[in-house]
């Protein structure tokens, strides 16, 4: 493996413990034979991950007033919770929240399924009644008014006819 | 009468679950910040947010991982907005230091905080993220992955460039 390569896996699964033995070992005989990668690698130890270790021992715990800050700010939601308007928009929430994936899909395709069987049956409707004579929605004026060739004698008939 | 009682029996647990993780919330906000006042607004605003959201929380993941999130995000958030007003105040307090009116104060804080902060301020908030839940919190890669909603490549990318960062500090 090219010293690149090693590098860049000696400052984050090599330094982390997140590489199997076999990889260790590779990079062991490498660090063994390579005095640059070496002296890297005791580089990036000595600044991207002593400095934190002394840290990450003395964790603190946040001072006692911040607990009472949210306690109060949790009986006051409380408070705002019980009246009408505000709970029943918390409950129309969870109920949309709540809607899992499936009954969601289900509901989308039960949508799709009902609009496509009115579809049909408003097509149906219109096919059949223009086959029995869909004509009668035409004005009376039309029949009274048409000559034997079905048109009305004006003159652009006559021109193009 | 029986509200009330379920309003302090529900606060007394979750009390109980603020004692255990209080923690973990407060040291990662405060990394990720470098100032106590914010840190503890982060953790304040972290468990106001886990309150209103626990019926919503089905355990896909584990309280722990699901706090990371919330307080990076926050933190994260609090950073983007500090430095929008950074920029506007930066135009302020060069034209106060032009005057000699005005010097930021130092911080009190140990000999650990010292060396660590210039290194975390060096590196941009989603780094910074990674290196603090590697370094300080001692999550894996795949937890810290699961934590910030990213893949664990991307986790190693951050890590590699925050380091090779650090490393140009030397």
């Amino acid at each position: 493996m090219k010293c690149k390569k090693i590098r860049k896996l000696l400052i984050t699964d090599y330094l982390d413990n997140h590489l199997p033995t076999a990889g260790k070992a590779l990079i062991g005989e490498h660090l063994g034979g390579c005095p640059e990668c070496k002296s890297f690698y005791a580089d990036a130890v000595k600044i991207a991950d002593e400095p934190f270790r002394a840290i990450s021992a003395n964790p603190a715990m946040p001072p006692e007033y911040v607990w009472r800050g949210i306690r109060e700010a949790i009986l006051a939601d409380k408070e705002k919770r019980r009246s009408f308007i505000y709970g029943f928009l918390d409950r129309v929430n969870y109920v949309f929240y709540a809607i899992r994936p499936a009954p969601a899909i289900a509901g989308a395709i039960a949508l799709v399924l009902i609009a496509t069987a009115a579809l049909k049956i408003g097509t149906d409707t219109y096919f059949s009644m223009a086959a029995s004579g869909g004509n009668r929605y035409l004005s009376p004026e039309y029949f009274e008014t048409a000559n034997d060739n079905g048109g009305f004698g004006t003159s652009i008939e006559k021109y193009f006819l | 009468m029986g509200s009330k009682q379920e309003t302090t029996g529900d606060i007394e647990s979750f009390e109980k679950l603020y004692r255990d993780t209080a923690g973990f919330v407060y040291n990662v906000a405060y990394r990720m910040v470098h100032s106590h006042q914010d840190a503890e607004e982060i953790t304040q605003e972290v468990f106001l947010k886990v309150y209103r959201k626990l019926k919503y929380f089905r355990g896909r993941s584990a309280v722990k991982t699901w706090l990371y999130r919330i307080t990076v995000n926050c933190a994260i958030n609090r950073l983007n907005k500090a430095s929008r007003e950074r920029k506007k105040r930066d135009i302020y307090q060069a034209d106060l230091n032009s005057r000699g009116a005005y010097s930021e104060p130092e911080s009190a804080s140990g000999d650990g905080e010292k060396t660590i902060q210039p290194l975390l301020k060096a590196l941009n908030p989603d780094q910074r993220a990674c290196v603090v839940l590697r370094n300080i919190e001692g999550l894996s890669y795949l937890e810290i992955a699961k934590a910030l909603n990213i893949g664990v490549n991307t986790v190693r990318t951050r890590l590699l460039r925050a380091r090779r960062k650090l490393l140009e500090l030397k």
